[in-house]
């Protein structure tokens, strides 16, 4: 397996999660130190975004430990314009999805399990090797 | 109440317009919706495939962010905003009347694009309401024509939803523009205009005779579109800097409209007309026929048969003006069923109006 | 179609004073993109239908652009023996265009005092 064969399984993964849920508009892959693994982006700045992200699903992590609501799922920022979900994917890998105000949120949290799954498989495949 | 027995959703919602049913229709599939009924007749409908009233409302910069959302918080009852935004001077009441009047027949549109999965009744939840509401008999029949006329005009609209068009890049086709100004086109005179004066077959007792169209900017003398002030206002940031829009080269302008060329701004290679409509503010079928008029003047191209990163797809195909089997999406992924629910009634063909296989 | 309301809707009530502007027997407020007639007064057939007048400013702006013409359609009229039907673009500061479609009655009116009359109150029509 080539270096490029994951990134391409990677942002084809991202860009086939823009086709199957309406509102998605773009979306970062990131690992938990800040740093991103790959991009499917029009817009937005994929490396700023995935310095944030490991910030935003840390702080919600400790915001539902002090909850006690139990295990964190994803942190759903709504705003004007859009929303932005950050999900983990693994131990080490964040996802980071930007989507308009239209976003179909329930179809994102019935596609992102499927997704994660993807994802963690080509990343473990690449480690792996 | 005991939900009434119905086929589909058209049906259902002619059933709670006899009874004057006051609550909400969800309306289950990929992406389905929710219909909000108020004595029988349709208020709004929410669905991620098209603005809402208040989307678009936002997104146009018709109503500023923090004006909306100080009368959100001063009107707790959403099925009143519509009288707050009103009083508060925000925006006038009729033309609120159409912008909601005008989303819910686009919800509509938009759900009529995939098959639904089921729906239930449930109790009223407060939204922003056309008033007085639109009945479900005319709201399928438009619902039906459009779809009709997509595909006369382009083909199947469940294809069209699923175009990324991108702009075309270089030199407007359009002739060279004669002197600018105010034009008038008279009966017997040589101009260019005149040219273009179009004789109308109307079908009327008496003939009927082009006698002058006039352009320029409205008699108010305020410009055509408003800026607005801040946050949320400006539909998308529309910049000149080629950085700002992903370094692709404006194409030519010239003889297109004013919403023709902010459309192609915000067109971008990555956006479906759904996407489209929602950076703009503005109603999904509007856009489509706008597209398919950018396209037919080859101000913006989009591919079809392949899927987004370029490879080919592995759908039927339907080539563009064929007729082809309106409503269905190309390549339908099943949409997941969580199984049966009580009070669910597995639909029909699409939520609104009886698509069948329509001929163009 | 009832609904609630303790009023007239604005809509129709703005449309229905249009009818009182001299020599205006109909009109209708139409999406000048997609066709849909929002509201409607007075003899409606006089004022086309929705889509008819939605493809008829399309078409006669996109020929105006082409032969050079700057700006925004702003009306269209028709004129016969003893009727005028008139396009008026009706100005908002945002959202898809807007025509109010008329239907003069030219024998009971000055025509250009009726379109100028016209013209003006349909400045007020979405308020």
């Amino acid at each position: 397996m080539t270096a490029h064969a994951p990134t391409e399984s990677l942002t084809g993964i991202l860009a086939s999660l823009r086709e199957r849920v309406m509102g998605v508009a773009e979306s970062v892959l990131s690992t938990v130190d800040g740093l991103l693994v790959v991009a499917d982006v029009d817009t937005v700045h994929a490396e700023s975004v995935a310095a944030l992200a490991a910030a935003t699903l840390g702080v919600g992590r400790r915001m539902a430990d002090q909850s006690g609501t139990g295990a964190l799922r994803e942190v759903v920022i709504r705003c004007a314009a859009g929303h932005v979900i950050v999900v983990a994917v693994g131990e080490r890998t964040l996802l980071t999805v930007m989507g308009d105000d239209g976003l179909d949120i329930a179809a994102f949290q019935r596609e992102s399990p499927a997704t994660v799954e993807q994802l963690n498989k080509v990343l473990a495949a690449d480690v792996a090797h | 109440m005991k939900t009434p027995s119905a086929r589909n959703v058209p049906a259902l919602l002619q059933a709670l317009h006899q009874e004057g049913y006051t609550g909400t229709v969800r309306v289950s599939g990929v992406p389905g919706g929710t219909i909000h009924l108020r004595d029988g007749l349709i208020g709004a409908i929410e669905t991620p495939g098209a603005p809402t009233a208040t989307s678009a409302l936002l997104a146009s910069g018709r109503i500023e962010d923090d004006a909306w959302l100080a009368a959100r918080a001063a009107e707790p009852d959403a099925d009143r905003l519509d009288l707050h935004l009103v009083a508060a001077g925000l925006i006038g009441a009729a033309e609120l009347e159409v912008v909601c009047t005008a989303a819910v027949f686009d919800g509509a549109f938009a759900m009529a694009l995939s098959p639904p999965g089921g729906w239930e009744l449930t109790e009223r939840e407060p939204t922003l309401l056309a008033r007085p509401g639109v009945e479900p008999r005319p709201l399928a029949e438009e619902t039906t024509r459009r779809m009709a006329l997509l595909t006369r005009l382009w083909g199947p609209a469940g294809e069209l939803a699923r175009v990324r068009p991108e702009p075309v890049i270089g030199d407007s086709l359009r002739p060279e523009p004669v002197a600018g100004g105010r034009v008038r086109s008279e009966p017997g005179m040589g101009d260019p205009v005149r040219s273009g004066a179009i004789a109308v077959d109307r079908v009327r007792s008496e003939p009927v005779i082009i006698g002058e169209a006039i352009v320029g900017t409205p008699a108010t003398g305020q410009p055509a579109i408003a800026q607005p002030a801040t946050g949320r206002g400006a539909p998308e940031a529309d910049s000149d800097t080629p950085a700002a829009d992903g370094g692709h080269p404006k194409p030519g302008r010239r003889g297109l409209t004013r919403r023709h060329q902010d459309l192609i701004e915000s067109v971008n290679g990555r956006r479906t007309p759904r996407d489209l409509a929602f950076a703009r503010g503005r109603g999904l079928y509007a856009v489509m026929l706008d597209l398919i008029r950018l396209e037919t003047l080859q101000a913006v191209r989009w591919e079809t048969g392949t899927t987004f990163d370029g490879r080919p797809s592995t759908a039927p195909r339907v080539l563009q003006g064929q007729q082809g089997q309106q409503g269905q999406q190309a390549s339908d992924e099943p949409s997941p069923r969580a199984g049966p629910l009580p009070r669910r009634r597995p639909g029909e063909g699409s939520p609104f109006g009886d698509l069948g296989a329509k001929g163009g | 179609m009832g609904g609630l309301g303790e009023k007239r809707p604005a809509l129709q009530a703005s449309l229905d004073r249009l009818l009182d502007s001299p020599g205006v027997t109909g009109v209708a407020l139409i999406d000048a993109v997609t066709g849909l007639t929002y509201g409607a007064a007075g003899d409606v057939a006089q004022a086309g239908t929705g889509t008819e007048g939605a493809d008829l400013a399309t078409l006669i702006s996109e020929r105006l652009g082409d032969a050079g013409a700057e700006g925004e359609l702003e009306s269209v009229v028709m004129t016969s023996r003893r009727r005028l039907q008139v396009l008026l673009s009706v100005h908002r500061s945002a959202g898809d265009p807007l025509l109010l479609a008329a239907g003069l009655d030219r024998d009971r009116a000055n025509m250009a005092l009726a379109l100028r009359t016209l013209g003006d109150r349909a400045r007020e029509v979405l308020a």
